[in-house]
């Protein structure tokens, strides 16, 4: 019994070590142009304790005092694109907390958000965004997966300082909320 | 007796992961591997050539530049008609496969299908052993810029910016720096700073800290 114990410990042990995100792998696909800003970044900023009087900036700051994880991946492989998808859809199946936030289709592509609510109203814990089709005349696919306590509105003003696509849907998404 | 024949086993085999974990190439040894390696160009600077005999920097500021051991760059320029290129990736790749291990945390990162940066650190956020920031660009090469020390801290570093740019500290004094570079002149060949490779690696960083700037603006 000892043994068992010791032998499920030791594994336990290793594949926390070892456990990866589904997304990390597009870090490195040579495929994907990405964009990875991690929560060790974000403390650093925190500790760092920027002073400011431009209220854009503080509302930056007061966003950033809130984000854990960005990551955004963007391809226009085909082979990617469909692993991409593939990956997606996955994910949100064995993530059942992560529900359908909004969905537009426009322009031939197709634009979807998905949430894990927050502790409190107009939060979420979780926020996976997920473009395909047509973006800029070319065939993509966009994931951008953001965690940590944040608020959506402010979140929309990131993507759309970012320019990210997808970040003219997620403008209304405080309207459809 | 089987039982604690299993565990002594068990034992063994954690003991080699942790012997084999070791023996993996650090970014250490990477660069003491490349030292004579001549399709590299190394730039390293101790920071004892800043902060020794300066009266411009107060107790605090001075232990704040101590806890900097130096900082080293290595590049791996591609030239002009380079017939070796696998080579090229060779290198790129053991530099990915030695950051990829986990105690080298990531911070901030950007890739595309032919560029990357990446800005990683070994310790805690407040108290940082080692920064990394590593390059890469298809066409022009790669670049590793890495500044080790003991236990830096960020806020510390900010804070001594801050009263650079308030004029507190005049780095007009700073005659260390010019002389570091009077010195480094003699024995060191720095043709390959006018290779075009150079001059862009050194765009990919400012690029990186515009990605940075925004984030932090």
């Amino acid at each position: 019994m000892k043994r068992v114990i010791i032998l499920v410990m030791a594994f336990v042990v290793t594949a926390t070590g070892f456990a990866q995100d589904v997304f990390d792998k597009y870090e490195t696909n040579g495929k994907v142009t990405s964009f990875v800003a991690t929560a060790k970044m974000f403390k650093l900023i925190r500790d760092i304790d920027f002073e400011t009087d431009d209220p854009e900036a503080q509302a930056y700051k007061d966003l950033i005092d809130n984000i854990d994880n960005i990551r955004v991946f963007v391809t226009e492989d085909e082979a990617t694109r469909n692993d991409m998808n593939t990956t997606v859809t996955n994910y949100l199946k064995s993530n059942s907390e992560l529900e359908e936030l909004m969905r537009v289709s426009a322009e031939g592509k197709r634009v979807r958000f998905y949430s894990q609510d927050g502790e409190s109203e107009g939060f979420v814990k979780e926020l996976l965004m997920h473009v395909t089709g047509d973006v800029d005349g070319k065939q993509m696919s966009v994931i951008m997966s953001l965690t940590g306590d944040l608020n959506l509105s402010q979140i929309s003003q990131l993507t759309k300082d970012l320019k990210l696509p997808g970040s003219e849907e997620l403008k209304n998404i405080d309207n459809k909320n | 007796m089987k039982h604690l024949l299993a565990l002594f086993s068990l034992g063994i085999l954690l003991a080699a992961t942790l012997v084999s974990c070791n023996e993996e190439p650090t970014l250490q040894s990477y660069f003491v591997d490349k030292q004579e390696d001549n399709r590299f160009v190394k730039f390293d600077l101790p920071s004892s050539l800043i902060t020794e005999d300066s009266d411009l920097l107060n107790a605090e500021q001075k232990e704040v530049m101590q806890s900097v051991r130096k900082l080293n760059i290595m590049a791996y320029p591609i030239k002009e008609g380079d017939s070796l290129k696998a080579e090229y990736q060779i290198e790129k790749q053991n530099v990915i496969d030695i950051l990829a291990r986990e105690q080298y945390q990531t911070l901030i990162s950007f890739g595309s299908p032919t560029q990357g940066a990446s800005l990683k650190f070994v310790g805690e956020t407040d108290a940082i052993d080692e920064l990394v920031i590593f390059a890469s660009d298809e066409e022009r090469g790669f670049a590793i810029f890495r500044l080790t020390g003991n236990d830096m801290d960020p806020e510390k570093f900010v804070n001594m910016m801050r009263s650079i740019e308030t004029g507190d500290l005049d780095v007009s004094q700073m005659n260390g720096l010019g002389q570091l570079f009077d010195t480094s002149d003699e024995d060191y060949d720095d043709s390959w700073e006018d290779q075009e490779g150079w001059v862009d690696d050194q765009e990919n960083e400012t690029k990186l800290d515009s990605i940075i700037d925004e984030i932090e603006d």
